[in-house]
């Protein structure tokens, strides 16, 4: 943490370094020893602590509710009064609003922008309590709920979890790990209300970013159109649902017995959505597929205009007015078992050596060819399967909202999951994971700034280019201590992160 | 009956002849040379049998086969397989995923079986890992397995180079100039390294080499080219007598000294 | 190291600081709030119209604001205090619905404004019946936003409506026998306008010579508009945004057509004004209030809003502010701030004076109300006439 003397951040944290590191170090060490499931244990339990007593202690806390997301809403919300439209109005007047003095109405707005921003910092009544309050009482709430319980049955669960997980064979491990992790998402979201929809999104916003980043990280092609098959899935799995089990004003009465919806008609209302996608990335990767380089990025993102306005001039399905009435049966179990099988089943081809040469095509495309690696198949395969969960993505996507409009699947869109994308980093599953857990969490978290939020976003963005321009994980995933596998040269690799 | 043979195969480049009537027959366990100076079409010849160019006019048959126009991972899966002029391994894949991909041609299994893990999957897997850690352990490389191939240096990458080739079960091997860039030292284990695959392995070798020494000193037989026509064949004692030969030489020394 | 010290010394003071500062509490005025009414609004702040998310926030806090000062909202005899929570949906419908979702259940509001365009109020309207919350979308003419939604109302008329009040102004002003529509085929709101007034023209004996479309972002229209005027049109229909009319406007005097432009709501944004200047003068829309219409509620809330923001307040923020007025009269209707009971008040409000105009609410919780026409007279809107739909408003009013 210390580093380069002379520099005021340092200066500041050496002293604090000095105590800290140690300790750090001396966690780090355990924490690394400690195998996932003994974290997820940690975490199941945490969570049933918050929902047991979550409420009375951040009542306790001085909080109206449970601090939301872990707190991070929570302390952007005194700065939900900044108002920044007065600084460069002045300059740019519009007829009905001339400023007499630009410069001056300006300073004056900075002035009272600059008050807003400070006093934000502070308390100042029990309904604004000021950033610093209340990042202290979250950070109290979560040090208490999260992190001290988590730590306890950790390290108290360590050799009873370890002694589990030389005993059983590893399918049955990753079977426990899957479940344990679906209690905790489900009992942590299942709260009827934002938790359950920011993590619906997560996962949906999880599957486009991996899937994509099979094309764009692990082939280096560049696709940018990935809206398009999105909206393909959604809309033929919307219409397929709506037509067959729901009593609907553009479909009519269901044509077939509405009990039968859920699990089968949805599940294969999906894939049929996914296989709709790809028959459409069929039609794209034909031509494209013949020359190398920037061509994918312009057909996609035509296409991308193309299924916008085909669907727009489709009268039958709504035409630009949307398509009402999808009905609402992306939960969170769905998108959780959804996204589950995406990522494996992605993790298993990229981890395979016929999806490794994915790579050998992105590494030299003519080298891979002579080597015997079908480049042509392998790349038409690899943009198929990409579309297909998009396709997959777009039918929950519907299913969550009850609405579609082409509007939905714009180029904007497109635009989101690529920034998740380089983001995470290029072929890098769990960088792509966790960028999208980050940005979900992001635009959720930043919503009290509104405007500004775009402003934040973007800088994060250039930030972490600046710093790490091969995004969070580029071509590399975090290793984890699973516990099942002996470790390997690494021994630092901790539970949680992995570091430089 | 050969195992390569080439019939009057011609390429143009445009308006240029790469390369004009070129034939030649190899037979199986030969370990024959390609010389010639530089531009004179070597390199063309190693991409026409290999697929990456389609010959304009003339028929390569190898194994029984006519391969003019089939896709080069084709032949690969044929049983020709190749290292390049300046390396081209798959850099930022470990040395031991570069050797698994290369026996991409023999995968049986479909997408199905991956996404199911079927035992299929499972076994074919294995068993490329296994044939992928026996060709490393069998020429010294095992050490390096979990390293990206970039972070070697650069005479092992020409032997992962090598062992890459060898990955595919190739009936034939092009080494196209192995020993670029070698010292002295280095160029005598490549020799060593050229011999025991061929002894161990049993794979008919077929290389282009600028290093007189090497060529000389193990290969049987020598194809000589000069602006894409053959000018000499024969024994490595014949070609250092050849007229023609020694004249190829020195026209491109004048070239290079002018 | 002394500053290195000094520095540390600094930051430490300003936690301490924050943790014992208190800063002046604003004046509360001597309304004795006993508790506070949290309504939600939805608005796009960022993405493709901040303009009108902009009018919205305007609007509502000017509606908060009024009605704070008037002691907010009397229930059984106290005062509650109106708070508004703006979320800004991003001109996004999974924001949206995200944002309405966090002020149903975090916030507990009473009942959401908003969403304004339809493409984020249709399912944002679903999660609001979903989960039993009034709301009331100002802008949206969607009619899937309230169809079959007890929960979900609107200020807004909707789009078959407004269609054949133009076809009839059309007919009844220039006596038009011919008609040519241009639209926008990519945007559910020109589209769906533009079908409802091909409608309503064939339906009163007139001939639509001419049905051109463009997508959103075209600027240059020529094409289209040499065929429409090829078929020698009386006038020519086009319901598109501020920033598309003048270019159509200008590309059709450049072509020759000196007939009528007609438009729509969507033409009523001060910006037109300026980015249309002389060649949008004398031309007619229909809409849902003048700025210059003589109703005192009206008058009374040009004059405020000017004065607070130094604009004429467009349409939005008239339908968003006579959202909160609805809204406001339903709880002191309903005498309560239970959802069930403000969702009664709002169904059950025979006829409201607003400043678009007296309305009320049919059973599908969209409103009945009468139509404007204005004119761009001398560079500003100005009330020509009005339309109102048969049997309103009421004979005793």
């Amino acid at each position: 943490m210390a580093g380069r003397s002379g520099n005021l951040f340092s200066s500041i944290f050496r002293p604090v370094g000095r105590i800290v590191s140690p300790v750090w170090t001396a966690l780090r060490r355990q924490l690394a020893q400690t195998p996932v499931l003994a974290f997820q244990l940690g975490v199941l339990v945490a969570v049933l602590l918050e929902q047991w007593q979550g409420e009375a202690f951040a009542d306790l806390l001085g909080f109206r509710r449970i601090p939301r997301f872990f707190g991070i809403v929570d302390i952007f919300e005194p700065f939900s009064d900044l108002d920044f439209s007065g600084i460069l109005a002045p300059f740019f007047p519009s007829p009905n609003n001339i400023s007499a003095s630009p410069l001056q109405d300006s300073v004056q707005a900075l002035g009272e922008l600059a008050t807003t921003f400070v006093k934000a910092f502070f308390y100042q009544g029990p309904r604004a309590p000021g950033f610093f309050d209340v990042t202290f009482r979250v950070l109290i709430y979560d040090i208490v709920v999260f992190v001290v319980p988590i730590l306890i049955i950790a390290f108290l669960l360590r050799p009873l979890v370890s002694e589990l997980l030389r005993r059983f064979p590893k399918w049955s491990l990753i079977l426990v790990h899957l479940i344990i992790l679906a209690a905790i998402v489900l009992l942590w979201g299942d709260d009827g209300g934002t938790r359950e929809l920011v993590l619906i999104f997560m996962g949906i916003n999880i599957i486009l970013t991996v899937s994509l980043n099979l094309v764009n990280g692990y082939m280096g092609e560049f696709s940018v159109g990935h809206a398009a098959f999105m909206a393909v899935g959604a809309y033929v799995s919307s219409v397929m649902t709506m037509w067959a089990f729901v009593d609907d004003r553009v479909f009519g009465a269901p044509a077939l017995d509405p009990s039968w919806g859920l699990p089968v008609g949805f599940a294969i209302a999906l894939f049929a959505g996914g296989i709709a996608a790809a028959i459409a990335a069929l039609l794209v990767a034909f031509p494209s597929f013949r020359t190398r380089g920037d061509y994918l990025a312009i057909v996609t993102l035509a296409v991308n205009f193309i299924v916008q306005s085909a669907i727009n001039n489709m009268e039958g399905i709504g035409g630009a007015r949307g398509l009402n009435g999808v009905p609402l049966w992306s939960d969170l179990s769905w998108v959780l078992l959804t996204t589950i099988l995406s990522v494996f089943i992605i993790h298993s081809l990229v981890n395979s050596t016929f999806g490794k040469g994915i790579i050998a095509i992105r590494e030299d495309e003519i080298a891979s060819e002579l080597m015997g690696v079908n480049t042509k198949r392998i790349k038409l395969v690899t943009f198929l399967v990409s579309s297909f969960f998009a396709g997959v993505a777009g039918g929950l996507f519907a299913h969550v909202l009850a609405y579609i409009n082409p509007g939905n699947f714009g180029i904007l869109k497109s635009t989101e999951v690529l920034v998740m994308v380089y983001l995470g980093g290029m072929g890098s599953i769990s960088g792509s994971i966790i960028a999208a857990i980050i940005f979900t969490l992001l635009l959720e978290a930043l919503r009290p700034l509104a405007i500004l939020k775009w402003v934040v976003i973007p800088l994060i963005l250039i930030v972490l280019m600046l710093f790490r321009p091969q995004g969070l994980f580029g071509f590399r995933e975090i290793e984890l201590n699973w516990g099942w596998q002996k470790a390997k040269e690494k021994p630092e690799v901790s539970g949680a992160t992995a570091e430089d | 009956m050969p195992l390569l043979k080439t019939e009057n195969v011609t390429h143009f480049f445009g308006g240029l002849k790469a390369v004009s009537d070129f034939n030649l027959r190899i037979e199986p366990g030969e370990l024959v040379g390609l010389i010639g100076p530089n531009g004179a079409g070597k390199t063309t010849v190693f991409n026409l049998v290999t697929g990456a160019y389609r010959a304009t006019e003339g028929r390569i048959i190898f194994d029984d086969q006519d391969i003019v126009g089939l896709p080069p991972h084709q032949i690969n899966k044929m049983g020709i397989s190749r290292t390049f002029q300046t390396i081209r391994l798959w850099n930022e894949m470990t040395v031991l995923d570069n050797i698994k991909v290369a026996q991409h041609g023999h995968i049986q299994y479909d997408l199905k079986d991956i996404f199911l893990q079927l035992p299929r999957y499972r076994n074919q897997e294995q068993a490329i890992e296994a044939q992928a850690m026996k060709m490393l352990k069998l020429f010294n490389l095992a050490d390096h397995a979990q390293q990206p191939a970039r972070n070697l240096p650069y005479g092992q990458q020409r032997r992962v180079e090598i062992v890459r080739a060898l990955a595919a079960n190739p009936k034939l091997l092009l080494l196209d100039e192995p020993a670029a860039g070698m010292n002295p030292q280095e160029i005598e284990e490549l020799m060593v390294f050229i011999q025991r695959i061929r002894s161990e392995l049993g794979v008919t070798i077929w290389l282009i080499e600028h290093q007189m020494r090497l060529v000389m000193n193990i290969c049987e037989r020598i194809t000589v080219l000069d602006f894409g026509e053959t000018i000499a064949e024969g024994g490595p004692d014949d070609i250092q007598r050849n007229t023609k030969v020694i004249e190829a030489y020195l026209g491109v020394e004048d070239e290079e000294i002018s | 190291m002394t500053r290195q010290r000094s520095v540390l010394m600094f930051c430490l003071l300003l936690v301490l600081l924050a943790s014992v500062s208190v800063w002046p509490l604003a004046a509360q005025g001597d309304c004795n709030f006993v508790g506070e009414a949290v309504i939600g609004v939805i608005a796009p702040l960022t993405g493709d119209i901040p303009r009108v998310g902009q009018s919205t926030v305007e609007a509502a806090e000017m509606a908060t604001d009024e009605r704070n000062a008037a002691c907010g909202l009397q229930i059984n005899g106290e005062n509650y205090e109106v708070i508004i929570v703006v979320e800004d949906n991003e001109s996004k419908a999974e924001s949206s619905v995200a944002a309405a979702t966090k002020l149903i259940v975090d916030d507990e509001v009473i009942a959401i404004i908003g969403p304004q365009s339809s493409k984020q109020a249709v399912p944002t309207g679903q999660v609001a019946n979903d989960r039993e919350t009034p709301m009331i979308s100002p802008w949206s003419t969607n009619p899937d936003t309230t169809f079959d939604r007890p929960w979900v109302f609107r200020a807004a008329f909707l789009d078959p409506f407004q269609g054949p009040v133009v076809a009839g102004f059309a007919a009844s002003e220039f006596g038009a026998t011919n008609v040519a529509v241009l639209y926008d085929i990519a945007s559910d709101y020109p589209k769906g306008l533009a079908e409802n007034f091909r409608d309503a023209a064939e339906e009163l004996g007139m001939e639509v010579v001419a049905f051109e479309s463009f997508t959103t972002g075209d600027t240059d229209f020529s094409s289209q508009l040499t065929n429409i005027i090829a078929q020698s049109p009386d006038v020519i229909f086009t319901p598109q945004y501020y920033n598309e009319v003048p270019l159509i406007v200008q590309q059709a005097r450049a072509l020759g057509f000196e007939g009528p432009i007609l438009g729509s709501d969507s033409w009523g944004t001060p910006d037109l004004l300026a980015l249309c200047g002389d060649a949008c003068e004398g031309l007619f829309f229909s809409t849902h209030y003048a700025p210059d219409i003589a109703t005192d509620v009206a008058q009374t809330f040009i004059n405020a809003y000017e004065e607070l923001y130094g604009a004429k307040p467009d349409d939005v923020a008239a339908l968003t502010y006579d959202s909160f007025q609805l809204l406001f009269r339903a709880v002191e209707d309903a005498q309560s701030l239970e959802r069930a009971a403000i969702r009664d008040g709002l169904a059950n409000i025979d006829l409201y004076e607003g400043v678009t105009g007296a309305m009320s609410f049919d059973e599908q919780g969209d409103p009945t109300k009468c139509a404007v026409i204005i004119q761009i007279h001398e560079g500003a809107f100005t009330y020509y006439d009005s339309a109102c739909p048969a049997g309103f408003p009421p004979e005793d009013m």
